[in-house]
């Protein structure tokens, strides 16, 4: 035997050495995001909000090419030449004064990741019956110790979360990405989504769209917000999309995953997103989740939790989208 | 889809199991295999050779609970075998270098008293594995299966070089001499 047919057998390892190196994998790039952590100050701004904030608070500001993480510290991972955008991690404002109260929306610490309050389901939401029929299975308790005054340590301890509660997988979906709380505050309830988005490498939209959110074959139904009744906030407007064929809307998901990412960050490019005509798709998904879409000119699909990164898919398809949600 | 659906839909010999299996687990198979051949239309080919591969041998395999690690499995196998085939091997300085560190850990037939089969080899570097402390075991894995070149091992753990190529080189004379102590020859 030589040394390639050694290299060779080494693929015949135990599950569990395979399974624990791959999940070594994930850790380690987040050691490198908590050193970030611990190097600013206490305090920390996320913005993260069904429909609203996130893009126009300006929340994923890129502070240059690479991923999140990335500061001047050598030890960064380098992965760029694997995918053409990754997501940014959390990044302070670098404008928030004294006298500015941080706010802070619901995360979690699980295995070395935060996960990022994502949408949410209460009784209101005609979906919440089926959502909570999707529980997996529980990953641990959330400790509710995190709060705007919370340490760096604090954040560096698995389970720290501004939420308290059990912690569940969701079905159909790698824990990886999403996780789910059932919170309950008072007499009121709901469901709440936790989602993993930071220093994500992605190519094509599958890589999300496919990979993470499992759009083909699983929509329900499609409703539409124009731009301005998006801007002003005013959901009582969604409106059925009925201008668009069943065919149609599968082409356009054919091509949402083929098409590849790009970065267009807010700072560098605002009339990008203030200026273009663009509108809101919201997908219904047949587990009772539900996704929105945002639709800008020149072909470019955005989904509100990636930050300023959109599959470019200029074409028919998505020109009549757009135009369905004027 | 959950695994075990995607295993019962081979099975079944649905030839939706290769769609789902691709739309689930594609990206990571084309990373496997582009960590080894470094050619990303190479890495693709590998990915749709695992996909017809593991449609071979399912069934008589059902790996319900360990899918990801069986496509890893195969993935890489073709993967390093295509830079084989390629002739890859003789050029690519890289490669050369992983089999070079390996030959260190074979035992020379004057060592050992027994020789070991292909289909062993594994259990045996399990066991091996099993005994280092995580660490030394992280790094043999990232290095010896993945893979990964020593300063992207170093940059994922926030190690310097010299301490990944220290503990590595280490590593394979442990592995050499618990291959002798154990009475094995490759």
């Amino acid at each position: 035997m030589r040394g390639k047919d050694l290299l060779n057998n080494i693929s015949n390892v135990d599950d569990d050495l395979l399974a624990e190196a791959e999940a070594s994998m994930i850790v380690s790039k987040k050691r490198h995001n908590w050193r970030k952590w611990i190097a600013v100050a206490a305090c920390f701004f996320i913005v993260a909000s069904v429909g609203t904030g996130a893009w126009r608070m300006g929340l994923f500001d890129d502070k240059g090419d690479n991923h999140s993480g990335n500061n001047s510290d050598s030890s960064s991972v380098a992965h760029s030449d694997e995918y053409r955008v990754r997501t940014d991690a959390v990044n302070l404002p670098e404008n928030i004064s004294d006298n500015v109260k941080a706010d802070m929306i619901g995360c979690l610490v699980y295995k070395g990741k935060v996960y990022r309050q994502a949408a949410s389901y209460d009784s209101s939401d005609s979906g919440f019956e089926l959502v909570k029929k999707i529980v997996g299975e529980y990953v641990g308790d959330a400790r509710g110790t995190l709060d705007d005054w919370s340490s760096q340590s604090d954040f560096a301890t698995e389970f720290a979360s501004t939420y308290y509660g059990p912690v569940y997988n969701v079905k159909g979906y790698s824990e990886d990405f999403r996780l789910y709380i059932l919170v309950e505050n008072g007499d009121k309830s709901w469901i709440q989504f936790l989602e993993n988005y930071d220093d994500i490498g992605l190519n094509t939209g599958a890589d999300f769209f496919g990979e993470r959110m499992h759009l083909k074959n699983n929509v329900e139904s499609i409703s539409y917000l124009t731009y301005y009744d998006w801007n002003e906030d005013n959901p009582s407007n969604y409106k059925p999309l009925t201008s668009v064929s069943i065919e149609q809307f599968g082409g356009f998901l054919d091509e949402l995953y083929n098409n590849p990412f790009e970065r267009i960050d807010y700072k560098d490019h605002p009339d990008f997103y203030e200026g273009k005509i663009q509108g809101h798709l919201y997908l219904k998904m047949k587990d009772g989740t539900c996704v929105g879409l945002r639709l800008i000119e020149g072909g470019y699909v955005g989904y509100e939790h990636l930050g300023w990164i959109e599959v470019k898919m200029p074409g028919e398809l998505f020109d009549l989208l757009l135009s369905a949600v004027q | 889809m959950e695994d075990e659906k995607i295993v019962e839909l081979y099975l079944e010999r649905s030839e939706e199991a290769i769609k789902y299996t691709s739309e689930k687990y594609g990206n990571k198979l084309r990373h496997i295999s582009f960590r080894i051949t470094r050619d990303a239309q190479t890495a693709e080919e590998c990915e749709n050779d695992t996909y017809m591969e593991v449609w071979k041998r399912i069934p008589p395999n059902e790996p319900r609970n360990y899918f990801f690690q069986f496509l890893s499995r195969i993935a890489r196998n073709i993967s390093i075998n295509r830079c084989i085939e390629r002739n890859r091997l003789k050029r690519s300085a890289y490669i050369v270098e992983f089999t070079t560190e390996m030959e260190q850990c074979i035992p020379s037939p004057d060592d050992a008293d027994r020789r070991i089969e292909n289909e062993e080899i594994g259990r045996i570097i399990s066991a091996f594995l099993h005994g280092l402390p995580k660490e030394k075991r992280l790094l043999f894995m990232q290095r010896y299966y993945f893979l990964d070149s020593i300063s992207s091992i170093a940059k994922r753990f926030g190690y310097s070089e010299s301490k990944v190529k220290t503990t590595l080189f280490r590593v394979r004379n442990d592995l050499r001499q618990y291959l002798i102590k154990e009475g094995y020859t490759l």
